[in-house]
């Protein structure tokens, strides 16, 4: 209650009691006129006389009446209200405590659901700091086991493995490496790396090509005679930051070694079977040769006509069996090659009619042989492959008929500026069983329980694969015991003739020539363009291999001398990329001619370079019909 | 007096000219010069720090550079001191021998500029 409820209330009280009393005060008045009046007449009534004490005393009575009520009831009325404003004052207290009451209960609620969410906050804090506590003892427990493995592993890795931080700083040498470098610890690892020489530039090389691409590298590297292969990786942290460069080194010196003798071996394999086919081709054309000079002459009477034809077509297949061993030799030696080249086509075609009627003929089969389609007059494709395919089909054909016959049936169509071709070769023989139809092509594979199964067992291999080489498809279909259907696939381009080609065939040449040496570019540069050709130079290895990415070359002549890496290093890099004809270029001849073809370098020519030598290269290898 | 055939690789470069030019031979003859002081300064530190290989790949760079351009004899001088200095290596006489080779270029270039004029 403000002050002016205060005052407004005294002011109610006062006018309260004052009315009382002037109420009280009136009545008594009243009352002791009336009572006064009553008196006086009654007392004239009843009396002879009327004094004044007649006339005052009820007046006087009524008067100390008035007053001792006026005064008792103010007291009365003063004390009422007292207790009314006591009682309201009581109330008022009341009502102030309830409401204080109420909010100390309201709080005290509050204060207890606080507490309890306390309890439970620290409850689940509690619960979640023992999970965590849990968490944290299993994740050490779970790191000391990695550690433990982690030790154990590089401890008996049989690599040397190698970790430094990012400023080069060695963090960690495994004992294999502390072997190796004849060091105790870390630090002399460190100060063995600060020497510098061979052996820290095998753990320092390409750090800021690792560093800068966050990428693995892998390089080999020769350590007191031994041969390691390299192993480099960036250690980034969770945030994918570099934190350090982590080396491993393998020990592959055996491996080379290996390797070395098995190259040594599967050289000597391939010197001995080239060696081999060229001795006994010799004698072989001069079979084939004479025998079909001798069906020239028309001398022979028809018994010994079919004989005659008969060595002339074993020599041939004899020479197809030779074809077959060495090119199998070349898919696995992966130095195969096709030579395309312009091929009269009406003239391959019945060639191939012919000869296959002569092997029909041997076992007196029929031949049906037909041609649908237009085709052009050259095309450009590996004729003697070609033939090659087509010769183990048909004789094949013929071993597996014994009696019907055979057919060539050939369908061709240009489209768009190709001739697409299929030639299927069909028998009437034994055909071949669903579950073998496709291991006919495995290598050495032979149909079993057959008396037909003799032969090298690797025909219908390189068949498949010389047709892959062409850029064809080969299918079969066949059926036991009716017979079966050999189809070759192929889309040929169309081809020139002989005295067309010879007004190109000094075609120019996109070169790229990597040499270090400007004197050399300018000389050699000059002397290629002035012959024709585009020349491209590339001063290193690395600009060398981006030139070859980026553009497209029919030759590379190489330096073997670069200022970042070896003509040979470059020549494995441009082989991954794309193979295309690569000469050496250089002063002296650095290695044995072999170990330019192990790299796919075909040749060798020595500087200064000259007209005669880059011709002879060019025709020996054809690489101008390469392009 | 020796012959231009002893001095002159005279195919190389009467190839080299019917089929490049002139001009380009002779841009040539210049980078043959600026390189020879460098292939040259270089042998001579490599062989001061005992870096013999190095030295002797200038010198196998020098008789590139000198074939390249008919030099004929300049190369062969060359080619027999990169051998000798592989070989005799700290003992070898390399000043001697850049002083035979400059003054062998520079008779040698004066008798490749007249054969070029004669041609």
């Amino acid at each position: 209650m403000n002050y002016f409820e205060r005052v407004q209330k005294q002011i109610r009280y006062i006018i309260f009691q004052r009315s009382v009393s002037m109420i009280t005060i009136s009545t008594g008045i009243w009352v002791t006129l009336l009572v006064s009046a009553l008196y006086w007449v009654l007392l004239l009534y009843l009396d002879d006389g009327f004094y004044l004490i007649d006339l005052c005393m009820p007046l006087g009575v009524g008067f100390l009446f008035t007053t001792v009520a006026t005064l008792l009831l103010s007291k009365f009325f003063g004390k009422l209200e007292e207790e009314r404003r006591l009682f309201s004052q009581l109330r008022e207290n009341e009502l102030q405590l309830k409401s204080s009451l109420a909010k100390t209960y309201i709080e005290i609620i509050n204060q207890r659901d606080e507490k309890k969410k306390l309890s439970q906050d620290h409850a689940r804090l509690r619960g979640s700091f023992s999970n965590e506590k849990q968490q944290r003892q299993a994740t050490q427990a779970a790191l000391d086991e990695q550690r433990i493995f982690n030790n154990a592993v590089i401890g008996l890795t049989p690599d040397v493995i190698l970790f430094r931080d990012v400023e080069g700083k060695v963090l960690g040498a495994n004992e294999n490496l502390l072997k190796l470098l004849n060091a105790n610890d870390n630090n002399e690892v460190a100060q063995q790396l600060e020497l510098g020489g061979v052996t820290a530039e095998a753990f320092t090389r390409g750090d800021a090509e690792v560093k800068e691409k966050l990428t693995d590298l892998t390089y080999e590297v020769h350590i007191d005679n031994l041969v390691f292969q390299m192993r480099k990786r960036p250690a980034v942290n969770a945030a994918n930051r570099l934190v350090g460069i982590i080396c491993y080194g393998h020990d592959i010196t055996e491996l080379k070694h290996e390797q070395a003798l098995i190259e040594q071996s599967s050289q000597a394999k391939s010197n001995f079977i080239s060696t081999l086919s060229h001795e006994l081709r010799t004698p072989l054309n001069g079979i084939v040769g004479l025998s079909e000079i001798l069906l020239g002459t028309g001398h022979f009477k028809a018994d010994d006509l079919r004989n005659l034809k008969a060595i002339n077509v074993n020599a041939v297949t004899l020479g197809n069996i030779f074809n077959d061993v060495i090119d199998l030799n070349k898919f696995e030696r992966r130095t195969f090659a096709v030579a395309k080249e312009n091929v009269p086509w009406p003239d391959f075609l019945e060639s191939l009619e012919t000869l296959a009627r002569l092997m029909a003929e041997q076992k007196f089969l029929t031949m049906d042989y037909s041609v649908e389609g237009q085709g052009f007059d050259y095309v450009v494709t590996d004729a003697t492959r070609l033939r090659q395919m087509l010769w183990n089909l048909i004789t094949n054909a013929v071993k597996f008929t014994v009696k019907g016959g055979i057919g060539i049936h050939v369908k061709q169509q240009i489209v768009a500026s190709e001739l697409e071709v299929s030639i299927a070769v069909s028998d009437s023989g034994i055909g071949i069983d669903k579950s073998e139809q496709q291991k006919i092509f495995d290598l050495y594979y032979q149909v079993k329980g057959t008396k037909q199964a003799t032969g090298t067992g690797i025909g219908l291999h390189v068949t498949k694969e010389l047709c892959l080489a062409l850029g064809g498809r080969l299918e079969l279909q066949s059926e036991l015991g009716k017979g079966s259907v050999f189809t070759l696939f192929f889309k040929f381009k169309k081809g020139e003739s002989e005295k067309h080609l010879e007004t190109k065939n000094k075609e120019s040449l996109n070169i790229m020539l990597v040499e270090d040496v400007d004197l050399n570019i300018l000389v050699a540069s000059s002397m290629l363009k002035g012959l024709g050709h585009k020349v491209v130079p590339a001063k290193t290895g690395a600009e060398a291999i981006q030139t070859f990415k980026e553009g497209s070359f029919d030759l590379v002549l190489l330096d073997m001398q670069l200022p970042d890496m070896t003509g040979l290093m470059v020549a494995d890099e441009l082989r991954k990329i794309k193979k295309i004809p690569m000469i050496a270029l250089t002063a002296n001849a650095l290695h044995e001619y072999g170990e330019y073809i192990k790299h796919d370098v075909l040749d060798v020519i020595t500087k200064p370079l000259s007209v005669k030598k880059l011709e002879e290269v060019l025709t020996r290898y054809n690489i101008r019909n390469l392009v | 007096m020796n012959d231009v055939k002893d001095l002159l690789n005279t195919n190389y470069i009467d190839e080299f000219v019917s089929i490049a030019g002139t001009e380009p031979f002779n841009s040539a003859i210049e980078l043959f010069n600026q390189g020879m002081d460098e292939y040259l300064n270089g042998c001579r530190k490599c062989f001061g720090s005992c870096e013999f290989e190095d030295a002797a790949k200038e010198l196998h760079k020098l008789k590139g550079a000198a074939s390249s351009i008919g030099l004929a004899r300049v190369m062969k001088e060359a080619k027999v001191a990169e051998l000798k200095l592989l070989e005799e290596r700290d003992a070898f006489d390399l000043e001697n021998e850049i002083c035979v080779l400059k003054l062998m270029a520079e008779s040698d270039l004066i008798a490749l500029k007249t054969y070029l004029v004669n041609k």
